[in-house]
């Protein structure tokens, strides 16, 4: 009888072992879960605040603390890739729920300032998805700005018309809530990808 | 004589004729698959169109250029990824080898339309004709898709 006794304590002393190890684990599990991955080291000095024209006026990147920001600098005369950025993340939002959306939003700066006024930027932009704003400036703050990024660009002048390219890095810089840079993705990422990255860093609590 | 003659004439004809095909000469023999153009966004002045072609001839043909009466201008271009920059390249011919199929895609060789008729909405199909250095001509109906509806598939 007493042996049959200490292995009933025994069974039950094991069960609340591995009950405690298991609700340790989850919890441990749930708090990784909770938090973002950590920024490379790479992109540690990246990145910062700037200022620029949009369609309602000077937009400051620091107006945007407390939403994840994609930025991308493009130019509304490019044919191929920053379109296909562009609907790259308007998917990725559609994905997002309704709470997310609000805490997300896409930065189209140009580098285009002679044919890309801010109005058109906002046609072009709203055209794609509202939460996509269209920024523009001078030449020398976008030499500022792409240099924070350590993006590059520049105007390809074949002859004098008005049918000029502009060369440019293209990549998709995502800024956390705080304003850290904290990934930088390629512009050929598939929304679900860019989904993925904004969702990491909407874990990044102000 | 006139027999001689008339064998002279014949030799010479089919030596003409096989000199007229190797110098990638007389109809192109293409397929094209997927052709299509995406719509131009409010704020831009040109957009983008792309085909599959698929050389199925027995010998290398040269595209020259597109035209459309729908597009006041339209050129070949590639991007390419010059010093981490993306750079368009105008292509003035795009040579074409027997067997040979060359996907127009995004990040690479692409067709570059200015102005495009403005009455065309996702749906319509766009006349191309495809015109070959040999003065061959290629027609193919592309269709126009809204621009938003593409998105990347890589991972």
């Amino acid at each position: 009888m007493i042996k049959i006794a200490s292995l009933k304590t025994r069974t039950a002393q094991l069960v609340v072992v591995i009950g405690l190890v298991m609700s340790a684990g989850t919890g441990f599990y749930c708090w990784q879960q909770s938090q973002p991955l950590p920024v490379p080291q790479h992109l540690q000095d990246l990145g910062g605040d700037f200022v620029l024209q949009s369609a309602d006026g000077p937009l400051a990147l620091e107006e945007l603390r407390g939403k994840v920001v994609l930025l991308y600098f493009g130019y509304l005369n490019c044919p191929d890739i920053c379109p296909l950025t562009m609907a790259n993340w308007a998917d990725a939002f559609n994905q997002l729920s309704v709470a997310e959306q609000g805490s997300v939003r896409g930065l189209l700066v140009s580098i285009d300032p002679g044919r890309d006024t801010p109005e058109k930027l906002e046609k072009y932009t709203n055209y794609f998805h509202p939460n996509i704003i269209g920024l523009t400036g001078g030449h020398k703050e976008l030499a500022e700005i792409t240099l924070l990024y350590r993006s590059d660009y520049s105007v390809e002048r074949g002859d004098e018309s008005d049918n000029y390219t502009v060369s440019h890095m293209s990549f998709v810089y995502v800024i956390d809530p705080k304003g850290k840079l904290r990934e930088i993705l390629s512009h050929e990422s598939s929304p679900v990808e860019i989904k993925k990255s904004i969702r990491n860093a909407l874990k990044v609590k102000v | 004589m006139k027999i001689i003659r008339t064998g002279t004439v014949l030799v010479l004809m089919l030596i003409f004729t096989s000199f007229i095909q190797a110098d990638d000469n007389g109809p192109v023999s293409v397929k094209i698959d997927n052709a299509y153009v995406n719509s131009v966004p409010p704020g831009a002045n040109i957009t983008a169109g792309f085909f599959e072609i698929k050389n199925i001839g027995k010998i290398s043909i040269t595209l020259d250029n597109v035209s459309s009466p729908m597009a006041k201008k339209i050129e070949l271009h590639r991007s390419e990824n010059i010093d981490g920059k993306m750079t368009m390249q105008k292509i003035t011919a795009l040579v074409i080898g027997a067997g040979e199929r060359v996907k127009l895609e995004h990040g690479g060789i692409h067709l570059m339309l200015w102005g495009l008729n403005e009455s065309l909405f996702p749906g319509s199909h766009i006349p191309l004709s495809l015109n070959f250095v040999n003065g061959s001509v290629i027609k193919v109906q592309a269709e126009l898709r809204d621009i938003r509806g593409m998105v990347s598939h890589h991972h």
